[in-house]
């Protein structure tokens, strides 16, 4: 036998994969392999335990190997890295828990804040660097106003709210109140200095930060903002990109886009 | 290629655990050992708190998904995030262990056996040239624990000889290794350790393992047993120069324990207890 032959007989054998016989194996090479086949179960679903720590908490120990146990079947590791057998568990349970929305929802959360927690390091704008440049701004230049935010940034629309779940597993509460939200809301994921975190977004501002994200400049926002909010609208447009600036998900202002010659 | 330098030590695996106590530069061991996945990353806490350890330790890389015995080639993106840490880290080396973890793309992400023939020689050394060629230095491969063993031509220290010859690699010999497959596969394991050249060994890991039914399974979870402990004198002997490291991958006790455990592998080993901080 070739040594492919053999790693692909022996893989289906560890995995599960496919219906593979090992009448030529003596018993001494049979025991070896169940040890290999239980290792790779409970390692991997140890590896999800420890990514979904808290999916695993508000499931129960019995629904989530099961659905850890499915995942590895639909989505079998193929990274180099362990800590990748994650992906897209949150889309493994949304299946699974159709009626459940919650529980998929946690999952990205969590799935979310480990991607974030080892993202690539950049530079943001902080206070200070935002004053310097905008100290001398006219009116002209806060409307033309753009920001680029950082790019190990996350959101996603939830239904639920996850981040309370969350929070109550965390602080080991129980959790009463419906987790339903009224409508769904932005859910943002963003790493401030070396700390992961979340919060869920106003609408006004979720609106703000899609348009922003966009391509969009102050003014824009500002105009959304008081088609919403009346005249308080310029305040609350300030306050946000204040609060943004804040929170460290501002990494810069590009230049405005040079203007396109007329085709 | 450069060669590595020998360089007598007694070192522990840093462990998430232990952070705290690393980063105050208050644990006295002459080296600690990473595991590479662990800091291959692209930015974060693992980097930074890497960086503040490595200004206080030197470091030695320990991988366990090069799967150098792959038939389908090394994993490009793998050898070259490894390559980005090594070029931070600036190592005492870089390791990994003799194994193949999956096939068709797909990872087990254990680590398993190989059969010992010409051709399964052939593809490892292929593979280590390769990673030594990206990684632009000498790598050291572990002899793994094993539950199956094959009928195949060679030994496992007589092939391990054979990489050196071949490649110019260096071997990090766990000994708590050596004694599981010696149970588990009934040969001898001072003649395993006269087999191995003693120019080849840089590294000697040092672990607990667990008796399963008929098998003994290497956990990493519990102290190292007396048998081991007198394997590795007989290693000492034979290798003089050498870095010496405890290895605990789950049930971490505090590190008081592993130093501890580490004095007893400076005891026993005859070789001076370098540590002098």
């Amino acid at each position: 036998m070739t040594l492919i032959d053999l790693q692909r007989r022996f893989y289906a054998a560890v995995t599960g994969a496919g219906e593979v016989t090992f009448e030529d194996w003596d018993p001494a090479q049979r025991a070896g392999l169940a040890v290999y086949r239980n290792a790779y179960r409970s390692r991997l679903i140890e590896c999800l335990r420890t990514s979904f720590e808290k999916t695993w908490t508000w499931i129960g120990d019995e629904s989530f190997d099961a659905a850890a146990a499915h995942h590895l079947i639909v989505k079998p590791p193929r990274s180099w890295t362990l800590d990748d057998a994650g992906a897209g568990f949150d889309e493994t349970l949304e299946q699974l828990f159709p009626n459940d929305p919650e529980v998929a929802e946690l999952a990205w959360l969590e799935w979310q804040m480990q991607q974030v927690f080892t993202a690539a390091d950049e530079p943001v704008l902080d206070a200070a660097g935002f004053a310097a440049l905008s100290n001398d701004f006219t009116e002209e230049a806060w409307t033309s106003l753009r920001l680029s935010f950082v790019s190990g940034m996350r959101s996603r629309r939830i239904q639920t709210d996850c981040g309370a779940i969350w929070a109550a597993i965390t602080a080991e509460e129980n959790l009463s109140a419906d987790v339903l939200l009224n409508e769904p809301r932005t859910l943002l994921v963003w790493r401030q200095g070396i700390a992961p975190r979340f919060r869920l977004l106003t609408a006004e501002e979720a609106a703000g930060f899609q348009l922003m994200g966009n391509g969009g400049t102050f003014g824009d926002m500002c105009e959304a903002f008081v088609q919403r909010l009346g005249a308080r609208g310029i305040e609350e447009a300030g306050r946000t990109l204040g609060f943004w600036i804040a929170q460290g998900i501002v990494s810069r202002m590009p230049a405005a886009p040079a203007p396109q010659p007329p085709l | 290629m450069t060669t590595i330098q020998p360089f007598n030590g007694f070192g522990l695996g840093l462990r998430r655990d232990h952070y705290a106590d690393y980063m105050a530069g208050a644990v006295p061991v002459d080296f600690v050992e990473i595991i590479s996945e662990n800091f291959m990353v692209d930015g974060g806490r693992p980097l930074f708190t890497l960086d503040a350890i490595r200004e206080r330790y030197p470091v030695a890389m320990h991988g366990v998904s090069m799967s150098i015995g792959s038939t389908e080639g090394l994993d490009a993106e793998y050898l070259a995030r490894l390559k980005r840490l090594a070029d931070r880290v600036k190592p005492l080396w870089v390791s990994d262990h003799l194994c193949w973890t999956g096939v068709n793309g797909r990872n087990t992400h254990d680590l398993l056996p190989l059969p010992y023939t010409e051709e399964a020689l052939d593809v490892v050394c292929r593979n280590i040239l390769h990673a030594q060629d990206v990684l632009e230095r000498p790598l050291l491969f572990e002899n793994p624990s094993s539950y199956v063993a094959f009928d195949a031509g060679m030994t496992e220290w007589q092939f391990l000889d054979a990489m050196y010859e071949r490649t110019g690699c260096f071997l990090l010999l766990d000994v708590n290794n050596i004694y599981v497959s010696s149970v588990n596969h009934g040969f001898d394991p001072i003649a395993y350790l006269e087999g191995i050249p003693a120019a080849t060994v840089r590294q000697i890991h040092l672990a607990g393992h667990s008796e399963g039914q008929d098998i003994l399974i290497d956990t990493h979870d519990t102290p190292v047993c007396a048998d081991v402990w007198a394997l590795y004198q007989l290693a000492c002997a034979r290798f003089p120069s050498l870095a010496t490291m405890i290895e605990r991958d789950d049930a971490i006790p505090p590190i008081d324990v592993l130093l501890s455990e580490l004095d007893i592998a400076r005891r026993l080993s005859g070789h001076d207890a370098r540590y002098a901080a």
